[in-house]
């Protein structure tokens, strides 16, 4: 039985990346199972960004290996099946004249190539997802005219019009008020709850990741934890990664 | 009814002026998104490189100006992605360096100051029926070209990142992209002129920007405002004997302070 088939859809061995002399990332090994909910944390550096900009092929690791639903990620072809939304929405451009429409329709953009069509069940698919982020009103409005948390709904509709089976998030909650984050992780909830959907999100706030997440993984350059969030001792590992000195405050984002 | 149509002079400078019309825009719209207008100007100095050594070296100075604006610009994007030099530094590079070495050839080669001076500014009485061949036949393949490619250029323009993640070859359709403008400076030389040509590609596009449309009708927009501003600006040119380029781009920013004080908030 092949580790797709075994609901194990991510699963990185030995993985090491070098900027320069830098060590970014050493021997990290890990593995996601298909509806997995998991929030990654880790000080600034510790190369939480990069391990996702290498799970989509953005970067090519020094050494180690990758497995994405079951194939070495060099010879993956079906790239839609994980979908992502950058950091802040990072190097996206937008004084860019799109409209909401035409920023969630390139989504489709890897899955038609050069000459496919939208077919009924696409459109179907962009219909229900308009729905459920409720961002069918703002489909005529200019992206530049819309806030932090209204771009970053756009966004994340924009990832899942191609039905993909991982959603990856790269802090995606910058900029966005308290209110408009509570309705975003409840979305993101839902998604994984109801639709089976596999998230990733890297994140600075640990108490989001415990009260949302499934499971919870902690970076310092090396794998510190990896691990279910009902079983995670909060206080030791944040003093791993950040020191003695850092005291741990809870919250309730209210 | 007007006798200006009844010169065949005018009527191929229509036909050309049409097919840089559609096209110079369509690819402008990708340049300005980009903040790349600058590569328009580049190009067409490069283009003017190859005139000049088209000029000295007896070959057509069309061919001279493609390939060197090809090749300029495919070297241009490498340097930019390689990250050696910073965007907007390659682009002088090339735009001054280019401009140097077509001078120094032009100074050599005694005689040819005449011809040059024509593709500087453009000259509706240039255009032959060859040259009508040649831009239906390059527009044609530019514009179904851009068509096809027109949702990897849309999400390429919108962010790199995401269309790295989903995939596409970015620094390939970049280049692609640069070629592109380059078909399209090197067709647009003869009508506008090598200095005036960045206009054409880059004002029916910020025109149309004042109008915040969708992406779609931006394009179409900026594509109707450069109609206008060629078809306007060769009639005036024939009957007030005007300088073709910079009577079509007097028209475009005409058509651009209009857009932007009808539309100021």
């Amino acid at each position: 039985m092949s580790a797709a088939d075994s609901g194990q859809i991510i699963k990185v061995s030995g993985l090491s990346f070098n900027y320069g002399r830098n060590k970014i990332l050493d021997e990290v090994n890990f593995d996601v199972s298909k509806g997995d909910y998991l929030g990654i944390i880790g000080p600034n550096g510790s190369g939480k960004s990069t391990l996702i900009k290498i799970l989509l092929g953005l970067i090519k690791p020094d050494s180690g290996e990758i497995t994405l639903f079951g194939e070495d990620i060099s010879r993956l072809k079906d790239r839609f099946r994980l979908a992502y939304v950058p950091q802040g929405i990072s190097g996206t451009n937008f004084d860019f004249p799109a409209t909401v429409n035409e920023v969630i329709e390139s989504g489709l953009t890897p899955k038609l190539g050069l000459f496919g069509r939208q077919s009924h069940k696409d459109r179907q698919t962009i219909k229900t997802i308009d729905q459920l982020t409720g961002i069918e009103k703002l489909k005529d409005k200019l992206i530049n005219h819309l806030s932090g948390g209204e771009r970053q709904l756009v966004f994340i509709a924009r990832a899942l019009v191609g039905r993909p089976e991982v959603l990856i998030l790269d802090e995606p909650t910058t900029g966005v008020d308290i209110a408009s984050q509570e309705r975003f992780y409840a979305f993101l909830k839902r998604l994984n709850g109801e639709y089976g959907m596999t998230i990733m999100f890297i994140s600075h706030d640990v108490e989001i990741i415990t009260k949302e997440a499934t499971h919870i993984m902690c970076l310092n350059k090396k794998l510190v934890c990896h691990t279910h969030t009902k079983h995670f001792d909060k206080e030791k590992i944040i003093k791993e990664l950040y020191g003695d000195k850092i005291k741990t405050l809870t919250h309730s984002h209210q | 009814m007007l006798e200006i149509f009844q010169y065949d002079f005018i009527a191929r400078a229509l036909i050309v002026g049409v097919v840089i019309s559609v096209i110079a825009p369509l690819i402008g719209t990708f340049l300005v998104v980009k903040r790349y207008s600058l590569i328009a100007d580049t190009l067409s100095h490069v283009s003017l490189l190859g005139v000049a050594i088209g000029m000295f070296m007896g070959f057509s100075p069309f061919i001279g100006a493609l390939l060197m604006a090809v090749l300029s610009g495919v070297g241009m994007e490498e340097l930019r992605e390689r990250k050696n030099l910073l965007g907007d530094s390659v682009l002088a590079l090339f735009l001054s360096g280019s401009l140097a070495i077509a001078v120094v050839l032009v100074s050599l080669a005694k005689g040819l100051n005449v011809n040059f001076v024509s593709y500087l500014f453009g000259s509706i009485n240039t255009v032959s029926q060859g040259d009508i061949y040649t831009v239906i036949i390059l527009g044609l393949v530019t514009f179904l070209f851009m068509t096809v490619f027109y949702r990897q250029f849309f999400l390429i323009a919108l962010s790199e990142d995401l269309a790295r993640a989903a995939g596409l070859p970015v620094r390939l359709i970049n280049i692609l992209l640069v070629i592109m403008a380059a078909i399209t400076v090197s067709l647009a030389m003869r009508i506008v002129g090598v200095l005036l040509i960045s206009a054409l590609m880059i004002i029916p596009v910020i025109s149309g920007l004042q109008w915040e449309k969708n992406f779609k009708q931006t394009i179409f927009i900026a594509v109707l405002f450069s109609l206008v501003s060629v078809i306007t600006g060769i009639v005036f040119s024939y009957y007030f004997s005007l300088a073709s380029g910079g009577t079509i781009v007097i028209v475009n920013l005409v058509i651009f302070i209009f857009s932007y004080l009808y539309n100021r908030d």
